[in-house]
């Protein structure tokens, strides 16, 4: 390689050319490298996050015996902070003289001064845990079966069998010594609201007092929380799982005597999974970054070919002392290379920056306490993939460049008179296959869609559901070029726009824009894809929010939803009292058989339920909307049935139905009792009465009235037969009306607004929407780089002609007004169809990804396009931004020393 | 009309520590409708006096009246308006706008003066004629020939129908045959239309259409020979 000093002597000496060239790169680069580094500095918050998951680090089991002891000998090795256990009692009913009854209650013994990890969250509403033998606390729902309140009697009841079959019943009786509402985790013992605690080593003695027929009890549960910090180094793995190897081993060995082993180690596998885990997250986030890597790499080759458009005399006159074509490709790929390499060094230099600000999004996982980021942490790996990146994206970048550049004849190089740009023959059958391809894509997966039952269209739309992803880029980059190159038409009328300011000069923007077309092309393509892009994500994400929220809506029904508590004649009329509370309607599951198979049957009271639930119009697909529906319901003896009920039993509007039930008296079946009904109308579905998910619900709705003899002769009515909806008043904080409506014995309670929160919170959401966001406030700034650069270049390739133009006249401004004229025309058409191109691909993919490749179809929730406030701020900000810079590039043009320009060339 | 005048014309260029002393204090005097050669060895600063002239760069020190007034005391907007209306300037490498069609060339400094487009077709019209390039109207730079180029950069120079004319070295990049055409159209330019002409040239043949040839050796006019 004789010519590689030729090349570092160039890479390195005309820094700016080097700049334009490696921009693209560098920012991409940049990009990857900050994420990289902010991965690699939150590792020990992914962990914590990752741990934050389990309940504890280490569980065990061991036989029945004294747990105290097993603790104590558990918690004397060294590297342990603490241990708890638990053990559930052989015995699971209570009762007391004012119960009526025995009521399940699950009994569990546990330390109070060490709560397992399932107590958390438990709130203690009166007395304590830490109680004496004969003194128990009680969950709030527990004590109301058993109708005992705090200081009252109640009595643990044993229950045995003897061998001819023959129940006997032990009774103990015990205070209430505590009170507290669970915490529901769904988490160890606690599967039941009604739950006992007791001291752990008061178990035996309960046991023997109610002459528990005993085979030694049951085991002991426990868990282990260890010194996470001394023992865990998520950057040495090998050394925790060695450290972790090691203390399992010593437990086992401490267990051993009490016939106790280690039966989960959760930092164990947490641990072995880690390296993958991180692995995972580096390769989702890299494709998360696909947009600002593609981005950057198309600004590099247009960079790269600015470079050597300057250059063609140059590489001639080499040419001319006897260079061969191929010498010239490889002198630009190894300038290219050297400038990869530069754009690593300095990517990972600026990646450190950045990482700052990526920390909080890179990690998908939340932690109880505050994240604990590590100061900056530069892997090996981090260095070697970001270098190879930015090597191969400039590689990439120079190729085709470098080969046309070789290409061209001496003579034509050498030129003189024709400093414009060589002009390249423009094929459009490349642009017009790419955007062939993708609506060919959005056909087939409609096609799929539509038609699932075919196993062939299956494996098509399956196929096309592959490139789903890629057609938003195939249409944006088609349609930019094909309007920018195939004809100068679009160029002539964004020209147009300039005119107020461009003046007289505007006709020269057209032309030049018309006549050089292929840069302009590229910079409006860059321009495109970074607007679609983001309008695209930016759609995508708030309509997929919005589906997720409407889903909400459509499962909660209204504001709030609950079940109402078993008999309580007066809950309804203190619901409606409260002051939050603006609207209540009430809807009960209608028990009973449906004719033709499979429906649920829901009564509602038409008056209130359209008015609390407030239905979008999206629910009725026929005319007339809401107070159709409620015209139909308001007649006895009138149903409304979903579309996918009324299709799949194949019935029609009009038709007869048939609905049966079952009375009883107090707990005894009497007979049946017939409704008969008239199907009044359809509905798609309505709101309260579907659960999430895809499909279409299968309902029958009659109003209280009309479903009236199939409700009445019910026998005990439990929790869930009186759903409740309720909208909440104007500006009522749902907060307090939850705790008021719970106040008032609901269950169930569903609040549409804390649901929706819970999934704005998501960690896995916030992370990915936070990453997002950066990486839109990126794009931006590769946009504005961008153009900066290539205006820049260009105003210097441009310098004699822009001159020659004072020479004669023009005011700097006017020279300058027509460069930002060219910039501004370029940017509208980079702007409108990236715009366009990317809210059309959102709608699309949103339609369709929705339904999944060939899936059974239709959901009820529909997913409807939302443009966030976000896109347009992205829609100000960019074009903003690009403007700015152009101005600042375009200053120099207007203070240019003409004689020196126009002396280069004028000898 | 132009009656040029400059006086202890000085211009310094300064390249970072080193100064070039381009003009060291330069008088001559350019009548109204004369044809003017300027001639000298290679940096001697025939180019450098013509940017002054044309308003195209500043002087160190001296004056350059220009019908009585000093061009020194211009803002950069009477500069600007000076080179509109009272000059045409006509360079060795023609510089014309690559993307622009020959007329389009040739209406650009009409449309900066913010003609009408009446006036604009019918001047373009009139100066492609008078540069003889009628037939290749709608044809770009780069598909033109030196000599077309240079017709039609005189067409743009002309445009505004300035009284002065400023040609540096405009048959250098020319064969003897177009640079001769270029030279006789000069003269036309210089009888028909009574413009004044400074022409900066090696070509021997200008004496032959010049009035009077200005001799510039080291910044200064060393001499000046009478012609024709
Ligand atoms: N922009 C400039 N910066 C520095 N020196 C310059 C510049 N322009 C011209 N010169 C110098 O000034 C002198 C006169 O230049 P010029 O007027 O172009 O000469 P000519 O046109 O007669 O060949 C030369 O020595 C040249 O090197
Ligand atoms: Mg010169």
């Amino acid at each position: 390689m004789a010519l590689l000093r030729y090349a570092a002597a160039d890479v390195f000496r005309s820094r700016r050319r080097t700049l334009t060239a490696v921009l693209g790169v560098l920012l991409a680069v940049t990009f990857i490298a900050g994420t990289f580094i902010a991965i690699d500095s939150s590792t020990r918050a992914t962990l914590d996050g990752i741990l934050a998951n389990y309940p504890a680090d280490i569980q065990f089991q061991a036989g029945p015996g004294n747990a105290t002891q097993i603790r104590e000998a558990v918690e004397a090795i060294p590297g342990i902070v603490r241990v708890a256990t638990w053990r559930n009692a052989q015995f699971s009913e209570m009762e007391s003289a004012s119960s009526g009854g025995r009521t399940y209650a699950q009994v569990v013994g546990i330390e109070p001064d060490r709560p397992p990890s399932f107590l958390d969250g438990i709130t203690v509403t009166a007395g304590s845990l830490s109680l004496p033998r004969g003194t128990v606390a009680l969950s709030e729902d527990l004590a109301k079966q058993v109708n005992v309140t705090m200081g009252g009697t109640a009595a643990f009841v044993y229950r045995s069998y003897n061998i001819t079959g023959n129940e006997t019943l032990t009774r103990l009786d015990v205070t209430v010594g505590g009170l507290f509402r669970n915490p529901y985790t769904g988490q160890g013992p606690f599967y039941a609201p009604a739950t006992a605690l007791v001291q752990i080593r008061d178990v035996d003695w309960y046991e023997q007092q109610l002459g528990v027929v005993s085979y030694g009890g049951n085991s002991i549960g426990g868990e282990i929380r260890i010194y996470r910090d001394r023992l865990l180094d998520p950057y040495d793995l090998a050394a925790s799982q060695r450290n972790l190897a090691r203390l399992d081993r010593q437990i086992d060995e401490v267990l051993a005597p009490f016939q106790g082993h280690v039966t989960i180690d959760y930092v164990g596998n947490a641990i072995s999974n880690f390296a993958t885990t991180i692995t995972i997250q580096r390769i989702i986030y890299l494709a998360l970054s696909t947009p600002v890597l593609l981005l950057g790499v198309y600004l590099g080759a247009i960079g790269v070919d600015l470079g050597h458009a300057e250059r063609r005399r140059e590489l001639a006159v080499l040419k001319t002392r006897g260079a061969t074509p191929r010498q010239l490709v490889g002198l630009l790929l190894v300038e290219a290379s050297l400038g990869g390499a530069i754009a690593a060094i300095v990517g990972l230099v600026a990646g450190v920056g950045l990482s700052r600000l990526l920390l909080t999004f890179v990690s998908p996982f939340s932690t109880p306490t505050a994240p604990r980021y590590e100061v900056v942490v530069l892997t090996p790996s981090t260095v070697v993939i970001v270098t190879i990146l930015s090597v191969t994206f400039m590689a990439i970048t120079s190729i085709r460049s470098a080969r046309r550049t070789a290409r061209i004849p001496i003579v034509e190089t050498l030129r003189y008179y024709a400093p414009g740009e060589a002009r390249i023959q423009y094929r459009p059958w490349v642009d017009i296959l790419l955007i062939t391809l993708a609506v060919v894509t959005y056909g087939m997966v409609l096609y799929a869609r539509t038609n699932p039952q075919d196993f062939f269209t299956f494996l098509i739309g399956a196929l096309f559901f592959i490139v789903l992803p890629f057609t938003p880029i195939f249409l944006i980059v088609g349609t930019t070029r094909l309007l920018t190159r195939a004809t100068g038409r679009v160029y002539e009328w964004t020209a147009r726009v300039c005119k107020p300011f461009a003046k007289n000069l505007y006709y020269v923007i057209s032309r030049n824009l018309r006549r050089n077309p292929r840069r302009s092309a590229n910079v409006a393509v860059i321009i495109a894809l970074g607007i679609a892009f983001g309008m695209f994500i930016l759609v995508t994400f708030s309509s997929q929010l919005a589906y997720q929220e409407r889903q909400v809506r459509a499962s909660v029904g209204a504001d709030v939803a609950l079940d109402a508590p078993p008999s309580n004649a007066t809950f309804a009329a203190n619901l409606s009292a409260l002051p939050e509370v603006g609207g209540v309607t009430l809807l009960r599951t209608v028990p009973g058989s449906v004719p033709y198979c499979c429906a649920g049957v829901y009564a509602l009271d038409p008056a209130t339920f359209f008015a609390v639930t407030n239905p979008e119009p999206w629910y009725f697909s026929g005319g007339g909307g809401a107070e159709a529906a409620r015209q139909v319901l308001a007649i006895p003896g009138q149903v409304l049935v979903t579309e996918a009920y009324l299709r799949n039993a194949y019935l029609a509007v009009g038709d007869r139905l048939r609905l049966e039930g079952s009375v009883y008296n107090g707990m005894n079946y009497t007979g049946t009792v017939i409704v008969n009904t008239t199907i009044g109308g359809t509905v798609r579905g309505l709101p309260g009465t579907t659960y999430y998910g895809f499909g279409m619900p299968q309902t029958i709705y009659g109003s209280l009235d009309t479903m009236g003899p199939l409700l009445d002769g019910q026998p005990y009515r439990g929790y869930g037969a009186d759903r409740f909806l309720i909208a909440l008043r104007a500006n009522a904080d749902w907060r307090a009306a939850k705790a008021d409506i719970v106040a008032l014995g609901a269950s169930n309670v569903q609040v549409a607004a804390e649901q929706i929160e819970q999934l704005r919170s998501n960690p896995v959401f916030r992370a990915f929407f936070g990453f997002i966001e950066l990486e839109m406030a990126f794009m931006v700034v590769i946009l504005t780089a961008g153009l900066g650069v290539i205006l820049y270049a260009a105003t210097l390739e441009r310098d004699v002609e822009l001159a020659a133009i004072r020479a004669r006249g023009a005011s700097g401004w006017q020279t300058a007004g027509l460069l930002i004229g060219e910039a501004t025309s370029i940017m509208l058409i980079g702007l409108i169809v990236g715009t366009g191109i990317g809210i059309l691909a959102a709608y699309l993919s949103t339609t369709f990804i929705a339904a999944g490749p060939g899936t059974a179809g239709e959901s009820l929730v529909p997913v409807l396009f939302v443009l966030p406030p976000e896109a347009l701020l992205l829609l100000v900000f960019a074009p903003a931004a690009m403007l700015l810079t152009s101005f600042a590039v375009t200053i120099r043009v207007a203070r240019m020393d003409i004689a020196r320009v126009l002396k280069l060339r004028g000898g | 009309m132009p009656n040029i005048r400059t006086k202890d014309l000085i211009k310094v260029y300064r390249t970072g520590k080193s100064e070039v002393i381009a003009l060291r204090g330069l008088d001559m005097h350019v009548a109204e409708g004369e044809l003017v050669a300027v001639q000298g060895p290679s940096g001697c600063g025939k180019t450098t006096l013509l940017n002054l002239i044309g308003g195209i760069d500043r002087p160190t020190a001296g004056r350059i009246e220009v019908d009585g007034s000093n061009l020194v005391d211009f803002a950069d907007g009477d500069l600007v308006k000076y080179r509109l209306a009272k000059v045409g300037f006509i360079f060795q490498f023609f510089n014309l706008v690559p993307t622009l069609t020959a007329e389009e060339n040739v209406e650009l400094p009409l449309r900066l003066a913010g003609r009408s487009p009446s006036i604009r077709a019918k001047r373009r019209k009139e100066l492609l004629e008078l540069v003889g390039m009628t037939q290749r109207s709608s044809h770009r730079p780069d598909e033109l020939s030196g000599g077309e180029q240079q017709r039609v950069a005189i067409g743009v120079a002309l445009a505004n129908d300035p009284p002065l004319l400023l040609a540096d070295e405009p048959t250098g990049e020319l064969d003897t045959k177009t640079g001769q055409e270029v030279l006789d159209l000069f003269r036309r330019l210089n009888q028909e239309f009574k413009k004044t002409i400074v022409v900066v040239t090696h070509d021997a043949r200008v004496s032959h259409i010049a009035h009077r040839v200005l001799e510039i050796q080291d910044g200064k006019i060393l001499g000046e020979t009478a012609a024709a």
